[in-house]
């Protein structure tokens, strides 16, 4: 890590990057940061390590605690502002700006027709990303990983069964993973993207 | 909708949206049942969401927009940003505690279970998509083609986006 604090400056483009070069979220966001800041050496790869694992018990989008996180270790209380306004303003407007210009061609026929194949493989690519980010947490092959299969398959079953309930299945899922899920030590592969 | 209602059910989503999509469930709840928005419409923000830059969970912005317009938009944004922000005055309590075994299950709990219900929404919107005859087999293809993709991280989210676009204007009728 470098003596030298980035200026505002440096640090908001750096998260305008981020925000606006990292198509599909996720994965994309999380490599643009680690590389940019690390890179830069405003960070080191330990403690984005150590960010990105504490990100993961924040409430809402870990990506955007984590950012939160980053900015404050890199530049303070002004940090955290020039991480968010860098990274969710522009990324923000893009989206907008995406579903407002949707909204002129969404009801032609061949618009529609497209769509009736992009919808299902949008689902697919959520699925996708769910299990990718599940990998990270879950168990080797052991009893340990049945434990977590359980809990994983008595969600989907509950989400089906009592659709309504959401925010009472969370708060059961993550008792039953205090109480049985836990591992004493942080796991490494909590950063394999 | 109003907009205080908007802003708090999007407020409400974001602070369960563990990950980025687990607030679909509670939002897919909120605005669909409330007719602010249909099954339709929450498709399309999410393909809008994949196309999009910046972090995972910006679908939300685009359903704010559908639902309100930019105020919707622009509400959505800060609810997507506020919740995360509790973390910055807990860190330095939570920071020493990351190995410990309770925090480490709080972590696995939430994440198994968000994923849990993210699963059964996604399945419960593809089973919409067909009207009542349900989806086509070239549309479970589809998902299956997406989820192959996504998990191995390496092609481009517009890419496999276009390659469902193109099945759809040659198999949709």
């Amino acid at each position: 890590m470098t003596d030298e604090r980035p200026t505002p400056v440096q640090q908001l483009k750096a998260w305008f990057v981020t925000g606006t070069q990292s198509v599909g979220g996720g994965a994309s966001t999380l490599y643009l940061m680690r590389s940019i800041l690390v890179r830069r050496g405003w960070i080191t790869d330990r403690e984005f390590l150590q960010e990105w694992t504490l990100s993961r018990l924040s409430p809402g989008n870990h990506l955007t605690a984590l950012a939160a996180l980053l900015g404050q270790r890199i530049g303070g209380r002004r940090g955290v502002v020039l991480a968010l306004v860098g990274l969710l303003i522009p990324s923000g407007i893009i989206t907008i700006a995406l579903t407002g210009g949707f909204g002129f061609i969404r009801n032609d026929p061949a618009v529609e027709s497209a769509l009736a194949g992009v919808g299902p493989v949008t689902i697919g690519m959520m699925l996708g990303i769910t299990a990718y980010l599940l990998r990270s947490v879950m168990n080797p092959l052991s009893i340990a990983l049945a434990a977590d299969v359980v809990l994983f398959g008595a969600a989907i079953v509950a989400g089906f069964l009592i659709p309504g309930a959401t925010i009472a299945i969370i708060i059961v899922g993550a008792l039953l993973g205090t109480i049985f899920l836990g591992r004493d030590e942080l796991p490494p592969e909590t950063l394999e993207e | 909708m109003d907009p205080v209602g908007l802003f708090v059910t999007f407020l409400r989503a974001s602070v369960f949206s563990l990950g980025g999509q687990s607030g679909l469930p509670l939002l897919r709840e909120d605005l669909v049942r409330s007719g602010a928005l249909t099954d339709l419409q929450i498709i399309d923000g999410l393909i809008i969401g994949r196309l999009s830059t910046g972090p995972g969970g910006l679908y939300m912005v685009s359903l704010g927009y559908l639902a309100g317009g930019w105020l919707g938009g622009g509400l959505a944004l800060a609810a997507i940003a506020l919740p995360p922000l509790v973390i910055l005055p807990a860190s330095s309590y939570l920071r020493p505690r990351l190995t410990h075994r309770r925090v480490n299950g709080l972590i696995r709990g939430l994440a198994f279970t968000t994923s849990g219900l993210v699963v059964a929404t996604s399945l419960d919107l593809l089973l919409s998509t067909g009207g009542e005859r349900g989806p086509e087999l070239w549309q479970y293809a589809l998902v299956v083609l997406g989820f192959a993709v996504s998990l191995e991280g390496k092609r481009h989210p517009i890419l496999v986006v276009l390659v469902g676009a193109a099945a759809g204007l040659v198999l949709a009728r």
